[in-house]
């Protein structure tokens, strides 16, 4: 079947958030508690969290005298190559026929390694490790994705990949400051971006590179028995192995 | 609004003024895009600061609050200056030609005819008429140079409103103005179509209405009235407050736009019907809507012989009966009891401080919501010793809109139905309900104990069953024919000689079939300009486009040919729309008449009928930094001001800062709703002030920390937000600073923080009395750190 994609065309949103509300809405995720001493801005919560999967990015820049703000979706960006499936000990995590990357509740030991191997940082790990699972259980019903759905604008559009990347381009092609994001970065992302800038201004690298550890962390899935990778690797990081514990 | 939602996709350039839309209104930008994608179309966002419309629109032009008539004066005078005015169109469609009595003048921003009434001014519009022959027809000149005729005084006066002048005054910078002035006058041309959309940044000033007047002439200037794209677009900030307006919940108007019955200038139906109706225009037939009226309102008790009950309506006195004059009656303790139904003034209302404690005089409130509001809770306010208050307070839990069945009309007109969902929980009981059980009971009382004047509540048509059913209340909205209940077609069935009845008579044909209602229709159109006719009901008459006969040209061709909403072809007219005009008659006898609504069926460049003057004029907000300077009169100077010593001085050094108020799109309104709701308080948990950097370093303060607001009305904590999205205005060579404040919460709900609206000051528009919320002065200080 034909790879499926999300575009995200960053210059035509306008921040409303409705994405981000439709994701807690359809994967029935709780609210978390914010202030906006915190953060000083709009963007709330500040970042992801295992019960955030989509948060709006609020970036500001000026140029000149004159002032941009552009509104970026967080989420996970379902890369074609995936450290996070290369990584996982029990194998949890795996593509989708789509090209969607996917976390089975049920083999996930929450070891902390995708964590660590995400070049986006975007895994939580609580109980389990959770993140954005491209509301699988709706696109398996012939829906959109929640956040898509809820989107009055044609800042998130999802489709086959390689008409995303064609909307892409025409939407770029407006302008010589806009890029695209996502065609070729990790052999290509799931999660397509049309940008208003240098795509670092967004903290989207042009070159994602895997946690630090991630070399050693896989030497020791192909050495050592799932579990023992497992509660090795999560003390490598530094972190509990939270589901053995409890 | 003249147009509709969809209709945003005809456009060519929209203006954004007062108004956040992507913020507020972001369905909007659906159209909005559309139009962007296809028809290349610009979006400018004028702003005080950098919103999240502007981030995606196509230009942003910065404007001091409060200085929107000098900005819309100046583009006036930009299109007028440089011909790019739709000559024909203004000649054919507007007074432009009109001649006005040459003792009319204006100077030092004051018109001819001002007369100091009560310490406000209230002008002798005598010299304001239009120049009449001796059989009473109005005097023009159709080459427009005759230097009394209308388009040569609007010359004269917004000649003074040169770009550099204008921006002096907004604070604009002259380069940005001007790329919009170019842009936007563009829209004059016959195939171009311009929107400009407003919402309370137009309207809630001491010079509220005269905003909007500015916006309607600079739209008739360019003939952007009539055609698809075009338009004055009020976009509404809740979802049925046109709804509401159109059933009569204003304090000067009946349902369908009359005029509420006044003691003194009407104390008959025949006083009523002889003033309030004009001779020309299709108000003429008002006597058929008002008797409508109350055939509806009495039923068979309502005859000829006995004025159709004229007697029992409510008759308004001299008094101030806006908002504002209800809590000044209610301080003077003149007010007993208050039902507070869907209304939150503890937090909305100006000077909200000081209304919470006018709260305390009444002897009986009763807060009729969804959730308990500050209203119904002012009596726990934290530092409010409720042993103190006597007001007995009742809370009616209401169910929310999903909950009951009825309709809501959109901004643009559309009145469409919605079914029932889901149940209320618990006690909670459809608004319908709860007034119905209201009036009952008071009938019930009326009836077994008499009262002082029971008529009209016992002889009230008022039966819509045991457990009432709104499609029961929609007929009488419709109306019908009195003698076989039969529901009429349209208002154009409608009778002054009792034979019909009707709710608000532009309501009529909504649910002209009971059994399959045009309100409930929803199929959308296969071609078009976006009419979508089978979808819902607009009102008047289902007509999507008010003043349509203008999107024509005299011989009837259509101005844009792409997208022609109604014109003459082959010795017929032809249809997008339903026609605003009588179509039986061919464009010529129906080229000078396309505002049908006007007894000269011309729209007025020049306008006699507002307080303020015929001409908007730039006067400061009530309270400002500077001295106006474009003329000695320093505010609107036909306001009734009630508390002056509540006024910062112009240039104050206690409050040097202009404030202005506005909502975010995660909150909605007084946050009765949204600070009840997890996810929304969690994307947007407290308020917050934004000022720009420059300020923040003055003040020694940083994004997150907190500061104190204070007015001379009160003062909020909040933290703020420093953002270069804000930048001080650069107003006649001083950098003058604003605080910009998001008010949607309280101390009532889930989320709970101070009442902006505490800072806000209690004066109002002369013509509507909406307050100022949207510039006033200020000062700030970090929190902690003394004056």
């Amino acid at each position: 079947m034909a790879e499926m994609a999300i575009l995200n065309d960053v210059t035509s949103c306008m921040g409303c958030k409705a994405c981000q509300t439709a994701c807690k809405q359809w994967n029935e995720l709780p609210a978390e508690e914010t202030n906006f001493a915190l953060t000083g801005s709009y963007q709330n919560p500040a970042e992801l969290s295992n019960k955030t999967w989509n948060l709006v990015k609020f970036t500001e820049w000026e140029t000149g005298n004159e002032v941009k703000w552009s509104f970026s979706r967080r989420t996970c960006l379902h890369c074609t190559d995936a450290a996070c499936i290369d990584i996982c000990p029990p194998e949890a995590i795996t593509h989708t026929e789509e090209g969607f990357v996917i976390i089975n509740r049920d083999k996930c030991v929450a070891c902390h390694m995708c964590e660590e191997a995400c070049p986006y940082n975007v895994p939580q790990v609580g109980d389990i490790a959770v993140k954005c699972n491209f509301c699988i259980n709706r696109i398996r019903n012939e829906l959109e994705p929640a956040c898509v759905k809820a989107c009055s604008t044609s800042a998130l559009l999802y489709g086959e990949r390689e008409e995303m990347l064609k909307k892409a381009h025409e939407a770029a092609d407006k302008s010589p400051d806009y890029k695209v994001y996502g065609e070729d970065e990790l052999e290509g992302l799931h999660v397509l971006y049309v940008l208003p800038d240098e795509s670092e201004r967004f903290k989207l690298s042009r070159n994602p590179q895997p946690g630090s550890l991630v070399y050693l962390l896989k030497a020791l899935k192909y050495c050592l028995p799932g579990s023992l990778a497992c509660s090795l690797g999560a003390r490598i990081i530094g972190k509990g192995n939270n589901k053995q514990q409890s | 609004m003249t147009n509709h939602w969809i209709d945003y996709q005809n456009s060519d350039v929209f203006i954004n003024i007062g108004l956040n839309t992507a913020e507020n209104h972001p369905v909007s930008m659906k159209w909005i895009e559309k139009a962007q994608e296809e028809n290349d179309a610009k979006l400018v966002c004028v702003d005080p600061r950098y919103t999240r419309t502007a981030a995606v629109s196509d230009l942003y032009v910065p404007m001091r609050p409060g200085t929107n008539i000098a900005f819309l004066a100046g583009l006036i005078n930009y299109v007028l200056e440089n011909k790019k005015y739709n000559e024909d169109y203004i000649k054919n469609f507007t007074n432009a030609s009109y001649l006005i009595d040459p003792e009319f003048d204006f100077a030092d921003g004051m018109f001819s005819g001002a007369q100091k009434v009560n310490n406000r001014v209230a002008y002798d519009k005598k010299s304001w008429a239009y120049q009449q022959d001796e059989e009473g027809d109005i005097l023009k000149d159709e080459s427009l140079e005759d230097p009394n005729c209308v388009f040569q005084l609007m010359k004269k006066h917004y000649s003074r409103y040169d770009i550099n002048t204008v921006c002096n005054i907004t604070g604009s910078p002259e380069d940005k103005y001007e790329e919009l002035c170019q842009l936007y006058a563009e829209t004059g041309a016959p195939e171009k179509a311009g929107n400009i959309m407003y919402a309370m940044g137009i309207t809630q000033f001491t010079h509220g209405s005269q905003n909007v007047r500015s916006i309607a002439m600079l739209q008739l200037l360019l003939g952007n009235m009539g055609i698809a794209g075009g338009g004055v677009n009020a976009q509404r900030g809740q979802s049925n407050v046109q709804g509401a307006c159109d059933t009569g919940m204003l304090f000067h108007l009946i349902p369908g736009y009359m005029g509420v019955p006044r003691a003194e200038l009407h104390p008959t139906l025949a006083d009523y019907l002889d003033v309030e109706t004009p001779e020309t225009g299709y108000w003429e037939n008002k006597p058929s809507f008002f008797v409508s009226l109350l055939k509806a309102f009495y039923g068979e008790n309502a005859t000829e012989d006995n004025d159709f009950c004229y007697d029992y309506l409510p008759k308004m006195d001299d008094k101030d009966r806006s908002h504002i004059g209800i809590f000044n009656e209610m301080k003077e303790g003149n007010i007993e009891g208050l039902i507070s139904w869907a209304d939150n003034p503890a937090v909305s209302g100006p000077s909200a401080g000081d209304q919470r404690q006018d709260l305390g005089n009444l002897d009986w409130l009763v807060a009729v919501d969804i959730f308990e509001t500050e209203t119904a809770s002012f009596w726990k306010e934290p530092g409010v010793d409720s042993k103190e208050i006597k007001t007995e307070v009742f809370l009616l839990p209401a169910a929310m809109h999903l909950e009951r069945a009825g309709s809501i009309t959109n901004s643009g007109r559309w009145i469409q139905w919605r079914h029932q969902s889901l149940n209320p929980p618990e006690d909670a009981k459809s608004d319908l309900w709860i007034a119905d059980r209201i009036f009952k009971a008071v009938r019930n009382l009326y009836e077994e104990e008499e009262g002082v004047k029971p008529e009209p509540i016992v002889e009230m048509n008022w039966d819509y069953g045991e457990e009432p059913d709104p499609e029961l209340v929609a007929r009488e909205l419709n109306g019908y024919h009195t003698e076989d209940k039969k529901l009429v077609a349209d208002f154009t069935k409608l009778a002054s000689d009792g034979s019909t009845a009707a709710g608000s008579w532009i309501y009529s044909g909504y649910f002209a079939d009971k059994d399959d209602p045009a309100t409930m229709s929803r199929l959308p159109e296969a071609e078009g300009i976006g009419s979508h006719h089978d979808w819902a009901y607009a009102w008047p008459l289902n007509r999507r486009i008010i003043y349509n006969r203008a999107g024509a040209d005299a011989k009837g061709k259509p101005w844009n040919k792409n997208t022609p909403v109604i014109w003459w072809e082959n010795g017929a007219w032809q249809k997008n729309d339903v026609p605003d005009f009588n179509a039986s008659l061919p464009p010529e006898e129906t080229a000078n008449a396309p505002f049908i609504m006007l007894p000269e069926f011309q729209a007025r460049l020049f306008a006699p009928g507002l307080a303020g003057g015929p001409f908007p004029e730039h006067y400061e907000p009530w309270e400002s930094p500077i001295q106006n300077l474009i003329s000695g009169t320093q505010f609107n100077p036909a306001i009734q001001e009630w508390y002056p010593e509540q006024r910062a001085k112009v240039g104050s050094k206690e409050y040097p800062y202009v404030a202005t108020s506005y909502r975010v799109t995660e909150h909605y309104q007084t946050g009765m709703l949204t600070r009840n709701m997890p996810w929304l308080n969690e994307a947007m948990p407290d308020l917050f002030v934004e000022i720009s950097p420059s300020l923040a370093r003055k003040l020694n303060v940083e994004s997150g920390e907190q500061v104190i607001v204070s007015s001379p009305r009160g003062e909020i904590e909040a933290a703020a937000c420093v953002t270069p999205r804000l930048k001080p205005f650069a107003i006649n060579n001083n950098d003058i600073e604003m605080v910009g404040i998001v008010w949607h919460w309280g101390y009532a709900g889930m989320s709970t923080g101070p009442v902006a609206n505490d800072l806000s000051p209690a004066i109002g528009d002369p013509n509507t009395t909406i307050p100022e919320y949207k510039a006033f002065l200020c000062n700030i200080q970090k929190k902690g750190e003394s004056k």
